[in-house]
């Protein structure tokens, strides 16, 4: 009983914190945004679809079964332990096989809606490119959704026995995942169900066996925790602050030519300080910059480009905002004797010079890639004022909310 | 070189954790501030350096208050927190930089001062190091070179020796010794009631927000009518006498 309780208000606590993000994420610039980038990929996806001839082309298979293979490995066993937990729940060790039921139940779920809605993406191309049945479709759903059981069961397993997971990444083990696809798509659904079902039940029985044979590896399924959520942070935190983000600094001592010349002024010598060590900052920097440029890269014409480029410069600018507040609760910068409108001149000339340097960057992609046409020049031009737009009323206004 | 308090109501709220406290610390002087858990010695402290602002009376340095000018009155202050404040993305050397600089000191002299310290403390070999990452006690470290590099006029320090090994506690003390005789004005809280007793000229008792008595330790023991009574049997006395009062 205890352990469903447990499972249930970890998974509230969760579930509720995804609710919080998503918010953040599913911001206004960012879903108009995704709505471009989608509705340009959709069209381009239903011509190829059209355009597919009656009698499918040789490499549709092999194209498909690298694509459902490839599907099996997103997603991971969500199981939600936390560091504490090693302590407070080291006396109902006995009891993690029935938290591990629960944890695999809800994965699961999560897998096979994932499963799903990649499915029906890809339903076009089956139905039309291969011209399967909707039935057919159905059953390789049900294998494509066993298959990925058991994978998750294997990394249930490796909670007791850390070979599982070796087998996971071993060359039998993904070789057997690509003979049932291959089985499936080329032979017969039928006997491909039959084999995924078979892999279920062989998992399954070694999932029992180790959960009797050894004890629970508190530290690997904590650290594999640790890791899952670290990667969902990290995805999160190009949206908004993630408190679990910060404190990673790394000393980076190869920029620290960068940051000459910073002695200036007290604040401009924190805020480069900080902006160059801390990953959440510097990466965030960097994560959004190179997905503006490869958009801007694949952009069909100049009012696209522009979009883009003003769209991550303003990501950028706003996301950076943050950095201003890192030093608020340090007392020392309260009790310095220095003038406090030093504050905010050292933050402006940073945030300046950061964003100048994506302009750049960006614009010399989106200039130079169609050759110096004339109306891409604008790109430029409209960019550059909507910096000075950020680092002026923006970012005053941002201060003035926000101390 | 004074810091004085005088009539300082205060506290975080609108409702007043202190009441009414006075007390001066002057040049040459260590003070102490002794009082239990919530009693208001670092409200106190939040007020001299400014992070609260007094809801009547004022505090002052050489007579400057803070409203006045800022500047001048946070440029003779300096202060070591109870629990080390660093910053996670600067080295130690860069700390030391910093201090220098918000504190326009003369670069040469006080690293050379630093450079001293840093040996006294063996933090000499880790100048590169990130100190977020230290020990509490190495941390503490870094907070003491950080304050008494600067040679401040007015030091504020709240209970410093927790953490602290026996060596480091030491020097500490030599240090304060050595900055008291140069004449600043130090004021320290602390529960280490025996180093207390052998080393502040001067004891405030703070408890529930309200001065209980002050006075060098001859004072306080005519107060409390004991001749003999030792530092921690005044504040346990006064401590429990404050319970029956309740």
């Amino acid at each position: 009983m205890l352990m469903n309780e447990i499972w249930n208000r970890r998974l509230k606590k969760y579930q509720s914190m995804l609710l919080r993000y998503s918010k953040y994420i599913l911001n206004d610039h960012f879903v108009l945004a995704l709505l471009f980038f989608a509705g340009g990929i959709g069209l381009a996806y239903s011509n190829f679809v059209k355009n597919l001839p009656q009698k499918a082309f040789w490499w549709e298979q092999p194209i498909l079964i690298i694509i459902l293979f490839l599907l099996l490995y997103v997603g991971k066993l969500a199981s939600l332990l936390e560091e504490a937990d090693k302590i407070f729940l080291l006396p109902k060790d006995y009891q993690m096989k029935d938290y591990l039921k629960l944890v695999l139940k809800h994965s699961t779920l999560v897998s096979c809606a994932t499963q799903l809605i990649c499915m029906l993406v890809l339903a076009p191309f089956i139905l039309r490119g291969l011209h399967w049945s909707f039935g057919m479709w159905g059953i390789l759903l049900v294998v494509q959704c066993l298959l990925k059981l058991s994978c998750l069961i294997l990394v249930a397993t490796s909670a007791y026995d850390t070979k599982a997971k070796q087998v996971l990444q071993q060359f039998c083990f993904r070789l057997t995942l690509l003979i049932v696809l291959a089985v499936g798509l080329y032979l017969n659904l039928i006997l491909s169900l039959l084999l995924s079902l078979i892999l279920v039940v062989v998992t399954n029985y070694f999932f029992n066996k180790a959960s009797q044979q050894h004890v629970f590896k508190w530290n690997d399924v904590v650290v594999y925790e640790k890791g899952r959520l670290m990667t969902l942070y990290r995805f999160i935190n190009m949206f908004t602050d993630v408190p679990q983000i910060v404190g990673q600094t790394k000393r980076r001592k190869i920029f620290d030519f960068l940051l000459r010349g910073t002695s200036g002024n007290i604040y401009l010598f924190l805020y480069s300080r900080s902006f160059i060590r801390q990953s959440s900052f510097s990466g965030l920097f960097l994560r959004l910059l190179f997905l503006a440029s490869i958009i801007i890269f694949f952009s069909p014409n100049y009012l696209f480009s522009l979009l883009i480029a003003c769209l991550f410069l303003y990501l950028i600018g706003i996301q950076l905002f943050g950095l201003y507040l890192t030093f608020e609760d340090n007392v020392f910068t309260h009790i310095y004797p220095v003038d406090e409108s030093q504050q905010s001149f050292a933050f402006r000339k940073l945030l300046r010079k950061i964003l100048l340097l994506a302009w750049i960057i960006l614009n010399v992609i989106a200039v130079a890639k169609p050759l110096f046409k004339v109306e891409y020049l604008l790109i430029p031009v409209i960019s550059l004022g909507e910096i000075y737009l950020i680092t002026g009323i923006f970012l005053r206004n941002y201060i003035k909310k926000n101390t | 070189m004074t810091l004085k308090i005088n009539g300082l109501v205060g506290g975080y709220s609108r409702i007043p954790v202190l009441k009414d406290i006075s007390f001066e610390v002057n040049s040459g002087q260590l003070v102490g501030l002794i009082g239990l858990n919530g009693a208001g010695k670092s409200t106190t402290i939040n007020h001299i350096i400014g992070l609260l602002e007094p809801q009547k009376g004022n505090i002052t340095i050489d007579d400057i208050k803070l409203k006045d000018d800022p500047k001048a009155y946070k440029g003779k202050l300096a202060y070591m927190p109870e629990m080390p404040v660093l910053y996670q993305e600067l080295t130690l050397k860069e700390h030391l930089e910093l201090t220098i600089m918000a504190y326009n000191l003369d670069r040469a002299d006080t690293w050379k001062r630093a450079n001293e310290l840093l040996k006294t403390f063996r933090l000499d070999n880790k100048l590169d190091w990130f100190p977020a990452n230290f020990s509490k006690g190495m941390r503490q470290k870094v907070m003491i070179v950080c304050a008494f590099m600067t040679k401040a006029q007015v030091y504020v320090i709240d209970e410093p020796f927790l953490g602290l090994d026996p060596l480091a506690t030491r020097d500490l003390l030599n240090l304060v010794d050595t900055e008291k005789k140069r004449g600043a004005a130090i004021l320290m809280s602390t529960h280490v009631l025996s180093t207390a007793q052998e080393y502040c000229d001067y004891f405030v008792l703070l408890h529930q927000g309200k001065i209980r008595a002050q006075g060098d330790l001859e004072e306080l023991r005519s107060i409390f009518n004991d001749k003999q009574a030792s530092l921690t049997d005044i504040y346990l006395g006064m401590t429990q006498d404050g319970h029956a009062n309740e």
